[in-house]
């Protein structure tokens, strides 16, 4: 027998759609265009990138372990739009980028992305496949390289985006330690202090989420992020309401078993 | 047809239709092929990713014996690298994973060496601590204050001369710290559901090509 499910995801779905779809078509027709602050973290690759062919040493560009099928997944979207930018910025400078793959469903991601920025920037003789290198799904083997690499190639920038466990202090740490300039992007909870404590430049959950609105300044994605700001008002009011409603006698449990 | 299989718009619309089909999976269910249908797709793509890890083999290999060829610097280290990996490789293969030969290796040389690693984090932890901690600013100043309240309120011969640091650091920890935590993981649910569409839909690309003219 055929079920429908998931009523509440459903309506709140549908209701994400209709605000995504109208602030879409205002965009579009140009009644009403978002302003849009690029966030510093995205503003230092350049700086980063500069560092690195000022001091004529390479910059070290770790991806991130998540699992594109799981819900890390799309933070290591926003990672790989940042990653694609950066390679592009450094194919154009003629800095050296080292990318170190922490998952191998994210090699042909890489590969492809660096492939594409080298040759944008009509750079593909300067891109050394040698660099874009697989460390193992852990931290552990991730981590040493970092040690080695900082320490032996003089890395003078630094950068993490993606998902990350209990390493991001080490990873900001060492980078510190080296004196290396560096940029750490998670949107995982956990790892926000250690993040903001070890790096110069960071990015923390929707920020990272919206790398790829902030990079591209495609008006669909500057939508998509807008709809979800307008949500989020939506949901602070209902938080609001409920509270009330909850510290004034209502039951509103129902509305959380549908 | 390589051509057509690596263009963007090719992998756009494979994700647009999965995508689809997964979305539509998660309302409905009861119909028994679509039930079929999705398990198989589930089990592609689990293979995909297992294969991906032949991927890791070959990039590792490719890499290190070209630096064993080129004789680059440390390339000693290189051959070393390539004959375990390969050994590892080769007695997994054909002894099992749960081989005793196997498991030898995994918990006596792999996992020693991962705690030896993973234990300079309370290393880095207690560094970055100290620079999180100085005081230049205001901002600065309550940051260290409540790291300050959690940490007397954490040593229990404190707690037997009073109970005000300990209840404090409880509230504190309770009722304003959860609530931001809270507020935090709401916001970046509904920004991974925001990703998810811009990938559905495919205005957002950026995993596939590069969409920016420059930053």
């Amino acid at each position: 027998m055929i079920t429908i499910v998931n009523y509440s995801t459903m309506v709140f779905l549908i209701i994400l759609s209709t605000i995504f779809g109208y602030l879409y078509w205002l965009n579009k027709t140009k009644k009403i265009m978002p302003r849009f602050r690029i966030l510093p973290g995205i503003l230092a690759l350049e700086e980063l990138v500069g560092r690195a062919v000022e001091m004529g040493r390479p910059l070290l560009y770790l991806t991130g372990y998540g699992s594109l099928r799981s819900d890390q997944g799309p933070e290591q979207l926003g990672s790989f739009a940042i990653f694609g930018e950066t390679a592009r910025i450094c194919a154009k400078s003629g800095a050296e980028i080292i990318a170190g793959i922490l998952n191998q469903e994210h090699i042909p991601i890489i590969t492809s992305l660096a492939e594409e920025a080298y040759r944008r920037e009509n750079a593909m003789d300067s891109l050394n496949y040698n660099n874009l290198i697989y460390l193992g799904a852990s931290q552990y083997s991730s981590n040493a390289y970092l040690m080695v690499t900082v320490e032996q190639r003089e890395v003078v920038s630094f950068i993490a985006t993606g998902w990350y466990g209990a390493d991001m202090v080490v990873k900001g740490g060492v980078a510190r330690s080296a004196g290396c300039l560096s940029l750490g992007a998670t949107a995982n909870p956990d790892q926000y202090p250690y993040l903001v404590a070890a790096f110069d430049y960071w990015l923390i959950g929707e920020d990272l989420l919206s790398a790829g609105a902030q990079i591209s300044k495609d008006p669909g994605q500057i939508t998509n992020v807008w709809a979800g700001d307008y949500i989020r008002f939506l949901l602070i009011s209902i938080i609001i309401i409920g509270s009330i409603l909850a510290w004034v006698g209502f039951n509103i449990q129902w509305i959380f078993n549908l | 047809m390589s051509n057509i299989l690596r263009s963007k718009e090719f992998t756009t619309v494979l994700v647009f239709i999965l995508s689809t089909l997964y979305v539509l999976h998660y309302f409905i269910q009861g119909v028994e092929p679509f039930d079929n249908l999705m398990l198989t797709i589930g089990n592609w793509a689990i293979i995909s990713s297992a294969a991906a890890a032949g991927l890791g083999l070959a990039n590792l290999s490719i890499i290190h014996v070209n630096k064993i060829r080129k004789k680059e610097s440390g390339w000693y280290w290189d051959i070393w690298m390539v004959s375990v990996m390969f050994f590892t490789f080769l007695l997994g293969s054909i002894t099992s994973s749960q081989s005793s030969a196997y498991q030898w290796i995994y918990v006596n040389v792999y996992q020693p060496l991962g705690t030896s690693i993973f234990s300079l984090a309370y290393l880095w932890m207690c560094s970055v601590a100290v620079v999180a901690f100085r005081v230049k600013n205001r901002d600065a100043a309550f940051l260290m204050l409540g790291g300050l309240l959690s940490l007397i309120g954490n040593i229990p011969m404190v707690q037997v001369y009073t109970n005000v640091f300990f209840d404090a650091k409880t509230w504190a920890l309770n009722i304003p710290v959860r609530g931001v935590g809270s507020a935090l993981r709401i916001s970046l649910a509904l920004g991974l559901v925001l990703v998810g569409i811009r990938t559905w839909l495919g205005i957002d690309t950026s995993y596939v090509a590069l969409e920016s003219e420059g930053g």
